[in-house]
């Protein structure tokens, strides 16, 4: 198969809307081979909508998504999963299946030899080699998600041409040893492997530390798009989150945001799951 | 469960197993009855070597091996629509009533036997001796249709209005069923009851004929959803992000169950449990990935639907007990002991 050697994953214009409720406000997202894009936004901000957009699972109303330069319309299914895997928020495992067995359902049908060995060396990359042979629903949260991920990589792993990774959360239950486990892997899947790949992440410190590129959303729009130096802005971080902080640039290059709390609101530290969008809190409501 | 490793048997030994258990309760069905069969009179007669007149042949070839094809096709086709129901629902407690398959079978059936008399006397006429099993199967079809295009919009299905709307259209089904046997006198009532608890007792090559094809054709088409309904335990759409195409995939869980149940149904009237009791014993044995678990639930439906026709012949003899009725009295209390055995999980 041919494929265009431009971007990975392309958005222009996506506009996508649940009943009235404008979700998506013409999105453009470029991904190329090798970069690791860190999608940001407060709750509510569109950006499972805009994952659900580009794996396909809904049709945007205007606007085309392309995938290695092909419109997702125009892909086969079998071939698309070759190419671009899919990590939702939570997946439920509704069967007695082991760990082992919820890694071979991402591998694809027509490889035969060596899937075992594929198996287990995504499981012990992730830390749950140990856990292949335990029933998935017998394991933590945290543990299910990284044989959820080695589910996930094992789709793409091993397919020539582009390979998208599109993730929801995938370490929202991981501690932060962990996490920074995953985003090292992440890293250099991008870096030495060419992935290209879109996560959701809550955690700005963690986009910042590993991802080449911030993403950020807001009420179903792009409002930032760059380098972490660039996109970790107090000024776009009050906005957004209605957050205030102080962003330091560390010796290694990276930003670091430090939430300020003495007298301020703050969003990030007092209450991360919040439902409501960019919010302008009244001082009065924070005096305790 | 415990959390420590799962432990399975090795497939080939719940495979061999379900064989050996097959061939005995087979064996078994061939010899036991009012006119008893040795198993070495058994072979011969199957090999030929026996005569082919007298009435060891007679019994065997026109009594008895239609009646053990039926009831392991039965149990088979029964066992392999409940894995694939409970894989697209993704609960192991679904059932081809589920969808309607039973209440639509039963409701035209006690149709036919009540009104076959007159105002149905054009169906009977013209179906003759079919008029039975023909309208069970055409109740379960449009049932399971109408709880199909209740649950689909703009070319999406949702599982889980399927699965009330089958509900709904059961309760309706019910009560409709419950006027006729109203309006039934009492010869008619004593055979939808018998109808009701599911009999293997007039099996003959006829329903093999009729029936036969197409439970051999949904037994024979299900291995190839093992894959996507593997992929359906985590869900629709991770399903469709693995390359799988989750409408056809339903469509074709539901018409091969509603094929499969609907023939079953149609000849042997209905038969609960085993859609139940076979897959889930088995998941536990040889674990949830369906490429096993199919072909493993169509020899244990089989064999357990023959083992309990044996029981149901012999328990009361020379009378039987209806197979449904035998069913019912041993699957109910073995799932109770499972489900309390199994409790921690």
């Amino acid at each position: 198969m041919a494929f265009d050697s431009g971007a990975v994953l392309d958005v222009s214009d996506v506009s996508f809307r649940v009943g009235r409720q404008a979700v998506l406000t013409q999105v453009s997202l470029r991904v190329e081979r090798g970069e690791f894009v860190a999608l940001l936004g407060p709750n509510g901000a569109g950006k499972s909508s805009l994952l659900r957009v580009v794996s396909g699972e809904c049709r945007p109303e205007s606007g085309q998504v392309r995938i290695a330069g092909r419109a997702l319309a125009s892909w086969r299914r079998r071939d698309l999963a070759r190419h671009r895997a899919v990590m939702p928020q939570k997946v439920d495992v509704s069967f007695p299946f082991t760990a082992r067995e919820v890694v071979a359902l991402g591998c694809p049908a027509d490889r035969v030899t060596g899937r075992q060995a594929l198996i287990d060396s995504l499981l012990s990359r992730l830390g749950v080699a140990d856990l292949a042979d335990r029933l998935i629903g017998s394991l933590s949260g945290g543990e299910q998600q990284r044989v959820q991920l080695a589910r996930v990589l094992a789709q793409v792993c091993d397919s020539d041409g582009p390979r998208l990774l599109l993730l929801d959360e995938c370490t929202s239950a991981l501690d932060p040893a962990q996490q920074q486990l995953v985003f090292s892997l992440l890293r250099e899947l991008a870096s030495v492997e060419g992935y290209a790949i879109v996560a959701v992440v809550h955690d700005l410190n963690l986009a910042a530390a590993h991802a080449d590129r911030l993403v950020m959303m807001c009420k179903g729009r792009v409002v930032a798009d760059g380098p972490p130096l660039m996109v970790l802005a107090p000024d776009l971080l009050r906005q957004v989150y209605g957050l205030n902080s102080r962003v330091e640039r560390l010796p290694e290059g990276y930003p670091v945001v430090v939430p300020l709390v003495g007298g301020h609101y703050s969003q990030e530290m007092a209450e991360p799951v919040s439902s409501q969008r960019c919010p302008r809190i009244p001082q009065t409501a924070l005096s305790r | 469960m415990a959390t420590d490793v799962v432990r399975r048997a090795p497939p080939a030994y719940v495979y061999a197993g379900l064989g050996a258990l097959l061939v005995a309760v087979s064996l078994l069905s061939l010899g036991s009855g009012a006119y008893p069969l040795s198993v070495e009179h058994i072979v011969r007669l199957l090999s030929g070597q026996a005569g082919a007149d007298g009435a060891a042949h007679m019994v065997l070839f026109e009594v008895r091996l239609p009646r053990l094809l039926l009831g392991f096709l039965t149990g088979a086709v029964l066992a392999v629509s409940g894995v694939v129901l409970q894989g697209l629902f993704r609960n192991p407690l679904a059932d081809p009533v589920l969808i309607g398959v039973s209440g639509g079978a039963a409701m035209a059936a006690v149709a036919v036997i009540v009104l076959g008399g007159s105002w149905l006397a054009g169906w009977s006429l013209l179906a003759g001796r079919w008029a039975l099993p023909l309208a069970a199967f055409l109740g379960a079809a449009s049932t399971t249709f109408l709880a199909w295009r209740i649950a689909s919009r703009g070319g999406q299905v949702s599982v889980a209005t399927l699965l009330l709307a089958g509900i709904a259209i059961n309760a309706i089904a019910g009560a409709l069923t419950g006027l006729m046997v109203f309006h039934a006198d009492d010869s008619e009532l004593r055979s939808l009851t018998f109808w009701n608890m599911g009999s293997l007792g007039q099996a003959s090559w006829d329903d093999l004929k009729i029936a036969g094809p197409w439970m051999v054709l949904a037994l024979v088409l299900a291995p190839f959803l093992a894959r996507p309904l593997d992929a359906f335990a985590m869900g629709e759409s991770v399903a469709g992000h693995l390359g799988f195409s989750v409408d056809w995939v339903k469509r074709a869980a539901v018409v091969l169950a509603a094929l499969g149940a609907g023939a079953a149904v149609a000849v042997t009237g209905l038969i609960g449990f085993v859609g139940l009791v076979v897959p889930h014993l088995l998941r536990q044995m040889i674990g949830a990935g369906h490429r096993l678990l199919l072909p493993a639930s169509a020899l244990g439906g089989g064999a357990l639907l023959v083992g309990a026709d044996c029981l149901a012949r012999v328990i009361v003899a020379p009378a039987e007990l209806p197979i449904g009725l035998m069913m019912a009295l041993l699957g109910g209390p073995f799932f109770l002991v499972l489900l309390i055995r199994m409790r921690g999980y």
